[in-house]
């Protein structure tokens, strides 16, 4: 019987942070169905418009450009995460396991990366670029975003290999493992929930990311999903309800790459370790 | 075991893929500015023929402006096919960090949109932009434009810009609530305060205005008090450093805007609101009254599908002439464009003010234009009409934002502020911006 | 038994090294000799020495109503934004019919662009016409309601509450993660030895996640530091500077001012600050293993 009730208490608290939390997110979306009049009548936040203006997000798509921009952003996202992560994945293992001298100096050394704000190198990257001719390329693009996030990514996986137990190298030694059968073969499939978690993050990260990309690609075709968003900030007016409407539809891939990786944080360390 | 990493693997392939046959720029793209060195040095700027060579020109400007510039963008390549155009669009604040990140590195396109005032001085003081003047002076452009237009453009001497936009600034009202209440358009300051403090006892909001993200807003009314304490003459002077900001003149302009506070004569937190919320609290009928804007408010409301006709206009009663605030945009040119290059940047500028372009589709533009005998503005924008006659008749005064350094802006923006929650003095507040201006000065 | 230093084991460093070295190394030195001079981005540099940090500690009250407004911002972000992150993991660790859905739930707000979040939440601050207030005339407490974000004393905080609901999402991944790598025997062990869910998680969830709270703290105190978006979108650092931080005020000072000088500078005391706080912190936790 007390299970019953402390089932029944748990779903209730967590209905109930659920509905806290729930505001912002039910205006975005009642935001996104209703037109600019609607919105200035002076109804308030919840009431639903007379009539639902789907048009908004017909508007989004095509005033915001967003397919393209969505379309960039997953080239520039697929690019960059999966590469990005196997960089760190060797440097994280490096600085772990493998017989490298001053491996607490070289961590500091790529987690100084994370701590430089972005504004600052706008500038002197914006030079460097001049001169290579990387501007709108998104191998110029990609190249900046893995040297930026090589700070988080070392920090995370280097955390988890660091959670991972030893006698698994041991083992995996008497069995003839080399060092790179290691990584691929015992450390990196042991580590899936937190590679997922850095794909999700760093997905995201990438997805989201404005002030890099600003400054490296200017031509409009070429553009990531946050300019589009911004198109719809006028310089007198907002238009809330197309700008609503873009960002629900932008998100979409985002909450797809969650919902797939987000499977991994079931399986534990103790299937691995019983091999 | 495997599943994982199979997975990563595909993902690499796919994006490999991806990047292969992704349409992206090759590594070899030319940078920003176009740099041929023209093949016919013209010295004659007023070319009339094509120019021989192909020219490319990179032009930024704001979001708002895509719908304008789209419209005319294949016909203008259709009919100068030597000529190619890219265009960035963006929203105003990364429009002017952009802008700032391209001056610092030598990026800056050759074309780009900016405001007057010392935000368009900036690249003139550093020999960012093209100088005009003398092209100007070489093709009329004083019968071309609008006198206020080129005032407004000429930036530390230099005429800075092509001027693409000018704008003024009133007061903003309810007609149907003034007829209710029985009010008539104030003619003086007293006036004005009786006319909110009858509202507010209706139960409405006097005016609405914002300081959130920032100040420009509240200073409108700030300025226009100024005004009428200090009058045209002395104003001008305290915006040009002749006079000091603390003159006593200023001080009564910020004692009689903290009674406008204490009166409640302004929306509940305005000091948070955000700038482009509040004509729109107007909107409805039930919530403000008044609001010191431009005449975009018209275009705006239209958009957002609200019957102007329930808005009139009357200036700022600031005594006198009742002088409103101006301030002018332009198209900016690199410093460093080849004789083509102008010659096409102008070009591009001639035919998207062109009479045909805007009589196609005149909601893509910011009435009134400032070139001269393109288009009148339209019948229906009834309130735009009269603001320009009251301009024209009144005059004008450069708006504060663009007058002042933004180091020296921010600071008024911050003690219109601290005025407002009582924690600076009007006094006080003065004196602070009056130390800003200094330090400004000594650093030049 | 020592291993011997392999050359190929360093060869795993090679790529991550070269492409951050070559990207990130150079905007530091750069910051770091701008900070030095006088300079507007155009005009020749005027070389001030130390002058640009004295100016900043010494003269600049705005920059030191930033510095403060960090410091409480990582305090409420250790506190808070971890507790709120943390409980939600745990919740989301058990198996229940729906866990998919809800952890997507709560990480939802994460995906948004915080411009979005900026402007949604400043709506629901406004006095008038806002959620927050209308919802407590609603329920009958008028007497709550306030200026919210145009108060100067509680800007900040309000603030906060929307980059908490906004930025909870991932740290609670990755103590979700966290709780994946806890061997499930030693869990099971303390239950049986009679020791109480509280005690659990303290003496023995908490030293096994070791890991995860390296990552998550130096994560929340360097993202702490370098808070710009939520708080330009909501107040731009106003009402009469209460909310800058040290990242809007940079931005200020090299973006608006042109004092590349001075806002460089700001950023190296950025860079100092965490370097001073994490990097301890980091190898305090390294050494203990």
């Amino acid at each position: 019987m007390k299970k019953r009730i402390n089932k029944v208490f748990f779903y209730v608290a967590l209905f109930a942070i659920a509905a806290i939390w729930f505001t912002p997110i039910l205006t975005i979306i009642l935001t996104s169905l209703k037109s600019q009049a609607d919105f200035f009548s002076g109804s308030t936040l919840f009431q639903l418009p007379t009539k639902i203006h789907w048009e908004n997000f017909v508007e989004a798509v095509k005033v915001g450009n967003l397919f393209t921009y969505m379309r960039n952003g997953l080239i520039v996202s697929f690019i960059k995460v999966p590469l990005g992560i196997l960089v760190e994945a060797l440097a994280a293992f490096a600085i772990t396991r493998l017989s490298v001298k001053y491996k607490t100096a070289i961590f500091i050394y790529f987690l100084f990366g994370m701590m430089l704000p972005m504004q600052i190198s706008l500038v002197p990257i914006n030079i460097m670029f001049k001169h290579l001719q990387l501007h709108n390329t998104y191998l110029g693009l990609c190249y900046a975003y893995i040297a930026f996030g090589t700070g988080f990514g070392i920090l995370v996986l280097r955390g988890f290999f660091n959670a991972i137990p030893r006698e698994i190298d041991e083992a995996a030694k008497i069995d003839g493992c080399n060092k790179f059968q290691l990584l691929t073969k015992i450390i990196l499939p042991i580590s899936k929930p937190a590679i997922a978690t850095l794909f999700i993050i760093d997905f995201l990260g990438t997805w989201n990311e404005f002030l890099l990309a600003s400054v490296i690609i200017n031509k409009t075709n070429l553009k990531t999903v946050p300019t589009g968003l911004m198109s719809f900030i006028g310089e007198y007016t907002i238009n809330y309800g197309v700008m609503s409407a873009g960002v629900l539809i932008s998100i979409i891939p985002v909450l797809l790459v969650f919902l797939f990786f987000q499977r991994y944080f079931v399986e534990g360390l103790s299937g691995a370790v019983k091999q | 075991m495997k599943k994982a990493s199979l997975i990563v693997t595909i993902l690499f392939v796919l994006s490999l893929t991806l990047a292969a046959c992704a349409p992206a720029a090759p590594a070899t793209e030319a940078p920003v500015v176009a740099t041929e060195a023209p093949v016919v040095a013209t010295d004659v700027p007023a070319a009339t023929e094509a120019p021989i060579e192909d020219v490319t020109l990179t032009v930024w400007t704001l979001n708002s402006r895509n719908a304008g510039i789209t419209a005319i963008l294949d016909g203008f390549m259709a009919a100068y096919p030597n000529i190619t155009l890219e265009v960035s669009y963006n929203d105003a604040a990364p429009h002017r960090d952009g802008l700032r990140i391209a001056a610092t590195s030598g990026t800056l396109p050759s074309i780009w949109m900016n405001w007057g005032g010392t935000l368009g001085g900036y690249y003139a003081q550093n020999n960012l932009s093209y100088d005009l003047t003398e092209y100007a002076a070489a093709n009329n452009w004083s019968a071309k434009f609008e006198q206020a237009a080129i005032d407004l453009s000429t930036l530390d001497g230099q005429l800075a810009g092509y001027p693409s936009a000018l704008s003024v600034v009133g007061v903003i009202y309810r007609k149907d609530v003034f007829e209710r209440l029985g009010i008539t358009i104030p003619e003086t300051l007293e006036e004005l305060e009786a006319a909110c403090a009858t509202i507010k006892a209706d139960g409405l909001n006097p005016i609405s205005t914002a300081s959130g993200a920032d100040g420009y807003h509240v200073m409108r009314i700030v300025e226009q008090l100024i005004e009428t304490y200090a009058g045209p003459e002395l104003h001008d002077a305290i915006n040009t450093y002749k006079e000091p900001f603390n003159s006593l003149a200023v001080v009564q302009a910020l004692d009689k805007y903290k009674e406008f506070v204490d009166n409640g004569y302004f929306n509940e937190g305005f000091v948070s609101a955000g700038a482009t919320d509040a004509p729109t609290k107007l909107y409805s009928g039930t919530d403000s009254v008044m609001v010191v804007e431009g005449q975009w408010f018209e275009t705006n409301a239209k958009k957002a599908e609200i019957d102007t006709t329930a808005f009139g206009f009357f200036p700022f009663p600031s005594g006198g002439t009742k002088r409103m605030s101006a301030f002018v945009e332009m198209y900016q040119f690199n410093a460093n464009l080849s004789d083509a290059e102008l010659d096409a940047a102008v070009k591009f500028m001639d035919y998207y003010y062109s009479k045909e372009a805007v009589a196609a589709e005149p909601a893509n533009y910011k009435f009134p234009l400032p070139m001269t005998g393109i288009a009148d503005i339209p019948e229906a924008n009834v309130i735009t009409k009269a603001m320009v006659e009251a301009a024209a008749a009144g005059g004008t005064f450069t708006i504060g934002d663009q007058a002042f350094p933004t180091e020296v802006a921010q600071v008024l923006f911050s003690v219109q502020d601290e005025i407002a929650l009582g924690t600076m003095s009007p006094v006080e507040g003065a004196a602070a911006v009056q130390e800003a201006i200094d330090t400004y000065l000594a650093n030049k | 038994m020592k291993k011997k230093s392999n050359f190929s084991d360093y060869m795993f460093l090679v790529p991550a090294f070269v492409i951050y070295t070559s990207i990130v190394m150079i905007p530091t030195f750069y910051s770091l000799y701008v900070s030095l001079f006088k300079w507007n981005g155009i005009a020749p540099k005027v070389f001030v020495g130390l002058k640009n940090y004295t100016d900043l500690f010494f003269s600049d009250k705005i920059f030191l109503i930033a510095l403060k407004n960090n410091l409480i911002w990582i305090a409420l972000t250790l506190v808070f934004t971890m507790a709120i992150a943390m409980g939600l993991a745990l919740l989301f660790n058990k198996e229940f019919r729906g866990r998919s859905f809800f952890r997507s739930y709560f990480y939802f707000p994460y995906t948004l662009s915080i411009i979005l979040v900026a402007i949604v939440w400043r709506r629901m601050y406004d006095p008038s016409f806002g959620f927050i207030n209308e919802f407590l005339r609603l329920i009958n407490l008028e007497e709550l309601t306030n200026t919210w974000t145009a108060n100067p004393k509680i800007a900040l905080f309000c603030i906060f509450a929307a980059a908490l609901w906004q930025s909870v999402g991932q740290p609670m991944i990755l103590f979700l993660a966290g709780l994946q790598t806890l061997p499930k025997e030693v869990l099971e062990a303390a239950k049986v030895d009679g020791a109480s869910n509280f005690r659990t998680f303290f003496s023995v969830t908490v030293p096994l996640m070791k890991e995860t709270f390296v990552i998550v703290i130096a994560t929340q105190i360097i993202s702490s530091m370098k808070v710009y978006d939520i708080i330009k979108g909501m107040t731009g650092g106003g009402p009469a500077n209460s909310t800058q931080t040290l990242a809007t005020y940079m931005h200020a000072q090299a973006f608006l001012y042109d004092h590349l000088g001075k806002g460089t500078a700001i950023a190296v005391v950025m860079l100092l600050m965490m370097i001073a706080i994490v990097i301890p912190y980091v190898i305090y936790t390294a050494k203990s293993e």
